[in-house]
């Protein structure tokens, strides 16, 4: 088997970069890593991302910030951060810098084999740019902690010589000391031997694999991180065999099943896990590939990545765009071969499913007539919805939501009447059955929206009067009108959180368009009609399994509307004051206004399955408390 | 004879109280929850009548009591009556205001109302506003308010009852459960009240009178004849005698003891009948009553699994998600808005059984093991105020295990130092907490 990947991530294999050969700085810090480790995450310019780290929060002016009061706050954490300066101060420098020189211009963590069988050592070992700062820091720690005698002779309790080097035991085994131009720390003495005995030997490390020398040239000034771990090895390490037996996972879930089931099968034969963590501007992107042992079983072909086709719009310009989430399979293979991946119980509620909406299709049958047509991935999507003109405020605001496939059904010219026929009937029945519950019942009307045929839904009677079991209709319900002015505050009403959805339908240009409010649908409608896919959406025609996409802003928006009810639970949950809570709630969405997106793609092949996440920070992103007007409930 | 007699609502001799250091931890006790150590102290520095004149006072709130107050209709707005029960524990749990909190569980058991039928937590809210804004109103406004509360009519099919078909739910209930008690009335009295009644309706969840489907024909109902309607039918049941005696022996069984004597049952339904059902009066009366501090009396109820686990947080301080107090109270029995019938909970001795009891116990252990910084939070340390590493003489631990609501704890009598107090609290606390006593107050 081999050590590293056959194949390295996209961004690995395609980075070249300035390599600083390690003859300039002395060993690699790779030299100190005994071949056996199962895992590893090495840092190729440690001490930079540290300062880079520092530089990012610094411009977000991170000290002025509630979150950094209210860090500094918890237990434990104020001493804590003295002691840090108290011993920065000693090597002339900041905590920051003393963060930096620790770190070193490189620094590699590593597990392997230690004492314990079923836990495996770590060993950290950085190799130092300022080596008289560091060593200046670990001689006040080794003072106050009294690894050292009075004399400055190494206490014979605290220390211990490995392979002709000193190092310092603390009271729970772990041991650090210099060994040349580097520092190491380890936890299990057996582990360190071990790495000392590599590295003086200048043998079995991990620099000695064919695999290191390419993977340590081939990374680019961006690449913060490069992670591998061995699955076979790091079993063998933790002694846990089934920690990748995932093929049953979500088995019982219908749902959770088609998302996760062809990721259960990769980590079911996976051979590596390795990847990678790099930077540019304000963006993070992680990129991580799973080998896999065996192909793909035959039974899970389904979730293999479908051929890419070119999305009908972009979701991101619909206005308050918060999400979406994208599942590319081949549907009727799913359907067919259900029982591989789900259980009995879970397959026997996915035929439900497909007969239910058989049923409520009327002569459309859900798996012949349906799922075939589908020719995209399936779209979920939430917008931001305001409720400002409504008369009423559902509690909590949630976002719109639409559910889009992309259909083909040119041979077939009477399928678009049947299935929005059946769309009306399904909506009808839905109704039918609230209203039995006691709970808010919708009246429909079709109508178009830009010479498209449109359903849509608004609630029949007044909120209050559907809370009542008995009583009778009341004022209809428009919903939100644009052209009328905002009710005032007080004269809104609280009501429950189905008044969120009013479903709307349509089918557009081949796209089933289901939402839960009107004015997302005819954004859609708008999108699809009016913009072709945007720079954006052509990185959407590259082949995808999974895809979800978040809008900072649009999240953010989400969540302010729900300020008044997030501090709510919380102050039920936590048993705390508001004023308190609130505090707490509004550094949390400070923190959320930091990110401007987060992007996920999976990709299932045949052999390996592989995930790219980039979360971009906002370029203007700040933390600070005073710079931000105070975060309440915008429907206040 | 005992300084304080049982059977006697004349006014227990202030000296008397005053030289009792159980009096005051009692009276906060019975008219409210376990108290905290600072309702303990603040009490202690005024005598007994000033106290209870406070308790009865439409007194400020508490901040964390009155802000979580004001987010009862959004939380309505969920239907969520689970999250609603967690409101009200929450409130519960802060009130300033123990005695109107008590009254409002009071009336809630009294007017037995299940969201199992009405399905509507705003409802049920408003029910509540009106139990707690009127606790201590004259009890013909209460009376009035609960027979044209939206969720009573729905609950006792107020819409159902109509000109020349009613439904005596209502008029029933009224007579049985919220004024006379079984065996004063008749089942024409029921049948004509239930016409007095007839276009009681609600309609888009608020009070709707329907003049089409009242009956405005004359009725004779308890004695008297007119064209009566439901106002004229609290008053006449008002008016009986029974009324006073039916009331009197509930509040006495909520205030006082479980079995009320026959003698003391007769003052009492003249003091509640002299004040003219004016709660406040008849609450000050007994409070400051010999009987009340009679002894045999003390520790005589089983608490209510409200009372324990609101008693448990308040006294110890412990700080829990209100959804974990009210679900505690569940188990143990008392789901608030969802009680088991009409006639509400039966109380006492039904509290406790061997699951129930496990409950308690479990509930207690769970608080027991809690940490300072945990989902559930209990710092016996600041109980202790002293801290755990001074020395602290037993009799200062003896105090402060009482002032936790705690049995008086008897083998702590050596008046040498305790070297590990908060060692030696925590392991009196645990076994004053399971014994037996605890349960009762």
């Amino acid at each position: 088997m081999p050590w590293l990947p056959h194949c390295l991530p996209t961004a690995l294999a395609l980075s070249i970069s300035a390599f600083s050969p390690p003859s300039a700085h002395g060993d690699s810090v790779a030299d100190f890593v005994p071949d056996t480790a199962a895992a590893y995450v090495f840092l190729p310019n440690a001490g930079q991302v540290v300062a880079d780290f520092r530089s990012t929060l610094e411009s977000m002016s991170y000290q002025q910030s509630d979150l950094f009061r209210l860090l500094m706050q918890r237990p434990g954490v104020m001493p804590a951060r003295l002691a840090f300066l108290s011993m920065a101060q000693v090597a002339g420098k900041d905590g920051w810098g003393a963060a930096e020189a620790l770190a070193g211009n490189q620094l590699i963590a590593a597990l392997g084999p230690g004492e314990d069988p079923a836990k495996p050592g770590l060993l950290i070992v950085t190799r130092l740019d300022e080596a008289d700062a560091v060593d200046s820091m670990l001689t006040a720690v080794h003072s106050f902690a009294g690894m050292v005698q009075q004399d400055g002779t190494p206490n014979p309790a605290a220390s211990v010589e490995i392979a002709g080097s000193l190092f310092f035991k603390d009271p729970k085994g772990n041991l650090h000391g210099r060994v040349g131009p580097t520092l190491v720390f380890c936890s299990s003495q057996s582990l360190l031997t071990a790495a000392l005995s590599a590295h003086a030997a200048a043998s079995h490390r991990l620099s000695d694999l064919p695999e290191w020398a390419p993977l340590a040239a081939d990374h680019t000034a961006s690449t913060r991180a490069l992670f591998h771990l061995d699955a076979q090895r790091f079993i063998a390490a933790t002694a846990q065999p089934d920690a990748w037996s995932k093929a049953g996972i979500l088995q019982n879930n219908p749902a959770g099943g088609v998302i996760v089931a062809g990721l259960g099968q990769a980590l079911a034969h996976i051979s590596t896990l390795s990847g990678s963590l790099s930077t540019q501007g304000r963006s993070l992107k992680l990129s991580s590939t799973v080998s896999q042992t065996a192909d793909l079983p035959a039974t899970h072909a389904a979730f293999l990545a479908q051929p890419a086709g070119s999305p009908a719009f972009d979701a991101s310009r619909i206005p308050g765009f918060i999400g979406e989430y994208s599942l590319s399979r081949n549907w009727p293979a799913l359907y067919a071969d259900r029982e591989s991946f789900l259980d009995l119980n879970a397959a026997g509620q996915f035929v439900n499913f497909a007969n239910t909406m058989t049923t409520l299709m009327g002569g459309l049958n859900y798996a012949e007539d349906y799922l075939p047509r589908i020719t995209g991935p399936v779209r979920f999507i939430a917008a931001y919805r305001s409720f400002d003109a409504s008369p009423y405020r559902p509690t909590p605001q949630l976002p719109a939501f639409a559910w889009i496939t992309s259909l083909e059904y040119s041979s077939d010219p009477a399928f678009a009447r049947r299935l929005f026929a059946g769309t009306q009937m399904a909506v009808t029945v839905a109704s039918l059955d609230r209203t039995q519950k006691g709970q808010p019942s919708y009246m429909l009307e079709t109508g178009e929206y830009r010479g498209q045929k449109i359903m849509t839904t608004f609630f029949s009677a007044a909120p209050e009067s559907s809370m009542g079991a008995m009583s009778p209709a009341g004022a209809m319900l428009p919903g939100p009108q644009p052209d009328q002015p905002a009710p005032a505050e007080s004269a809104r009403i609280d009501v429950p959180t189905d008044y969120n959805f009013e479903p709307a339908a349509a089918l557009v240009n081949g796209q089933y368009i289901i939402t839960t409010s009107t004015d997302l649908l005819n954004s859609i409608i708008d999108e699809i009609l009016d913009h072709s896919p945007g720079p954006e959406a052509v990185g959407d025609a590259l082949a995808f399994s999974d895809r979800l996409r978040v809008s900072g802003s649009g999240a953010l928006q989400a969540l302010r509307a729900n300020f008044t009810e997030i501090v709510t639970r919380r102050m039920l949950k936590a048993d705390l004051p508001k004023a308190r809570v609130e505090k707490e709630v509004s550094a949390a969405l400070r923190l959320g206004d930091l990110f401007d997106s987060f992007d996920m793609r999976t990709l299932q092949q045949p052999r390996s399955w592989s995930l790219d996440v980039t979360l971009a920070l906002k370029t203007d992103a700040t933390l600070a408390s005073e710079s931000q007007p105070a975060l309440q409930d915008s429907s206040k | 004879m005992s300084a304080f007699n049982p059977a006697s609502l004349a006014p227990a001799d202030p000296a008397l109280l005053s030289a009792d250091p159980g009096a005051l931890p009692h009276l906060l006790r019975r008219a409210g929850f376990m108290p905290s150590l600072a309702e303990l102290t603040s009490a202690r520095s005024a005598d007994v009548s000033a106290l209870v004149d406070s308790l009865l006072a439409p007194s400020a709130e508490s901040d964390r009591a009155s802000e979580m107050d004001r987010l009862g209709e959004s939380i309505a707005a969920r239907n969520d009556i689970a999250a609603l029960r967690a409101w009200w524990f929450s409130r519960l749990r802060h009130t300033a205001r123990p005695l109107h909190a008590r009254l409002a569980l009071f009336w809630h058991n009294h007017f037995a109302t299940s969201n199992t039928k009405i399905q509507s937590a705003p409802l049920m809210l408003r029910q509540l506003r009106t139990l707690e804004s009127l606790a201590l109103a004259p009890f013909a406004d209460l009376l009035l308010a609960l027979s044209k509360d939206p969720a009573m009519l729905l609950w006792l099919d107020g819409n159902a009852n109509a000109k020349g078909r009613p439904n005596e739910n209502f008029a029933r209930e009224l007579f049985e459960l919220f004024t006379l008690g079984p065996g004063n009335y008749t089942e024409t009295d029921i049948r004509e009240a239930a016409r007095a009644y007839t276009g009681w309706h609600t309609r888009a969840g608020r009070f709707h009178f329907s003049p089409m489907d009242h009956d405005s024909a004359g009725k004779t109902i308890l004695g008297q004849s007119g064209n009566f309607t439901g106002d004229d039918v609290i008053r006449i049941a008002l008016a009986q005698p029974a009324c006073a005696r039916y009331l009197a022996a509930k509040l006495l069984r909520e205030f006082l003891t479980p079995s009320p004597s026959q003698e003391l049952l007769d003052a009492a339904a003249d003091a509640l009948r002299n004040s003219n059902y004016h709660f406040s009066s008849f609450l000050r009366t007994l409070f400051l009553s010999q009987a009340f501090f009679a002894p045999q009396y003390r520790g005589s109820r089983i608490k209510s699994p409200v009372e324990f686990i609101i008693g448990l947080a308040r006294s110890l301080e412990v700080a829990a998600p209100a959804s974990t107090l009210a679900d505690a109270a569940s188990q143990m029995g008392q789901r608030l808005f969802e009680p088991p019938s009409v006639k509400g909970w039966d109380g006492h001795r039904t509290w406790l059984n061997s699951a129930t009891l496990l409950v308690r116990l479990n509930a207690l252990d769970t608080v027991l093991s809690a940490q300072p910084d945990g989902e559930i939070r209990f710092n016996p340390a600041g109980l202790l105020a002293a801290g755990s590493a001074a020395a602290l003489s037993p009799s200062a631990l003896a105090q402060r295990l009482s002032d936790t609501g705690c049995p008086s704890p008897s083998e702590l009598s050596s008046s040498e130092a305790i070297s590990a107090p908060l060692d030696a609290f925590l392991s009196s606390l645990r076994v004053r907490l399971f014994a037996a006593e605890y349960q009762m107050c």
